[in-house]
């Protein structure tokens, strides 16, 4: 499974690496650090021109250059991207952004757990859904 | 003798703030005060009255409203904005522990198991500070509810605090229903019986009995435990903010809920006090309103 996660927080992309680690499984975790080089990564622009398109995307909302709202409708708004899972991760309870990430035809939305054990656990629950329990399209 | 008509009247009051622009053009703020005198007939002869210049004092008000409300957003921002740097602190301090406890030394899981309850001890102070500045900022949704539900909600939440205390929570009976905000309130119920709770006496487990009756209008709610007690000198002590009557290493307390409590029964429009006699157990009271007589819907 190869996942792309758009975090620019180093720290926060070290525990997500290590909450994927403790699942036990081998992921292909990739990070880009703001919301261009996400958009460029999966549109292969670029020094991307190699990359792979990932199954799941793993979105944080406050990103730099480009927030998690505009990279989302980037991805929903392109042919080869639309079928991308996007799960956006973010530390913001606002209504505002829950609702509008759904509008944009996010697939799921979740909020980053303070304790590290409940954390990992949502990276669990992330791994036993689109892995184990729902099918996803071919790769491209 | 001419007497006034209604026209007069008003005209004749309006005079007394003619100087509510001054000849340099900066406007004042007057406040007048006038009664009519009448004549034995009942008409109206003469207003008799004083006009304050009260720009000063309303300066100060606003000016005491305006920093209010800076303060609340500060609250706000400060522990909305902490909560992301605290949450790696957190995670990694736990990573560690739970990685490398019992391979780096007896010295370094002592400390990183400082480390940890100090984040999480930090954590719970900056959840309080964000649950205290949102209870004046947010707006109040009030409306009818039962207290039994209030009541029952409270106990739910706190179930499993309460099995593992062998806690008695007792209700004296129908309680009646009351108007304000319902999250709120079962904040206040789920604050006051997880205090009961903490503070028992290590002799005998908690018993604790919510009670109300009605006084002027208001209902009166009682919170009672048997537990050690508080002497009068802490009455007030308690509902400061980050006051405890408990060290800080050996309670889970963040000397936040008494004062949340407080703010949000007089958010309501009611008051909330403590009687307690040392040995005897204490009873925290508060009271709500029975109809929406609400401070934020009469602004005064």
């Amino acid at each position: 499974m190869r996942i792309l996660l758009v975090e620019d927080n180093p720290a926060e992309a070290c525990l997500t690496r290590e909450g994927f680690a403790d699942v036990g499984l081998i992921h292909e975790l990739r990070v880009v650090d703001d919301g261009e080089k996400a958009t460029a990564f999966l549109r292969r622009e670029g020094n991307c021109a190699n990359e792979e398109v990932p199954d799941l995307v793993l979105l944080d909302l406050n990103l730099p250059k480009k927030c998690g709202h505009e990279v989302l409708k980037d991805i929903k708004s392109d042919p080869d991207l639309l079928h991308i899972p996007v799960l956006v991760v973010t530390n913001s309870h606002a209504m505002d952004d829950i609702e509008k990430v759904y509008r944009s035809n996010g697939n799921c939305y979740l909020v980053k757990p303070p304790d590290l054990n409940d954390f990992f656990s949502m990276v669990r629950r992330i791994v036993d859904f689109w892995w184990d329990t729902a099918r996803l399209p071919p790769a491209v | 003798m001419t007497t006034l008509d209604s026209a007069q009247f008003s005209a004749a009051l309006t005079a007394l703030s003619d100087d509510s622009v001054r000849k340099d053009g900066e406007e004042r703020w007057i406040r007048d005060r006038g009664f009519p005198v009448r004549d034995k007939d009942g008409k109206v002869r003469r207003i008799v009255g004083v006009a304050d210049d009260v720009s000063e004092t309303r300066k100060a008000q606003q000016e005491l409203l305006r920093s209010n409300a800076d303060l609340e957003r500060f609250a706000y921002l400060a522990s909305h904005d902490l909560q992301e740097p605290l949450r790696m602190v957190t995670s990694f301090v736990q990573l560690l522990q739970k990685r490398y406890e019992g391979e780096l030394g007896s010295d370094a899981d002592e400390y990183i198991s400082h480390a940890v309850s100090g984040a999480e001890r930090m954590r719970r102070l900056i959840n309080g500070l964000l649950a205290l500045s949102r209870v004046d900022s947010r707006d109040l949704k009030a409306e009818r509810v039962s207290s039994n539900v209030l009541v029952r909600d409270a106990i739910a939440d706190l179930k499993v605090a309460i099995e593992e205390s062998g806690s008695k929570v007792k209700v004296g009976g129908n309680l009646p229903a009351v108007y304000g905000a319902k999250a709120q309130l079962t904040e206040v119920f789920q604050n006051l019986i997880s205090n009961a709770i903490k503070s028992a006496s290590p002799d005998r487990p908690p018993e604790i009995r919510v009670t109300a009756r009605d006084r002027d209008g208001m209902v009166e709610f009682s919170v009672s435990d048997n537990g050690p007690g508080i002497e009068e000198k802490d009455f007030e002590r308690i509902f400061e903010i980050f006051q405890r009557l408990e060290k800080a290493q050996d309670e889970k307390g963040t000397g936040i809920g008494l004062s949340l409590c407080r703010r949000i029964v007089e958010r309501h429009g009611g008051k909330m006090w403590v009687k307690s006699e040392p040995g005897e157990g204490s009873s925290f009271v508060f009271t709500i309103p029975l109809q929406s007589t609400l401070p934020a819907e009469n602004p005064a």
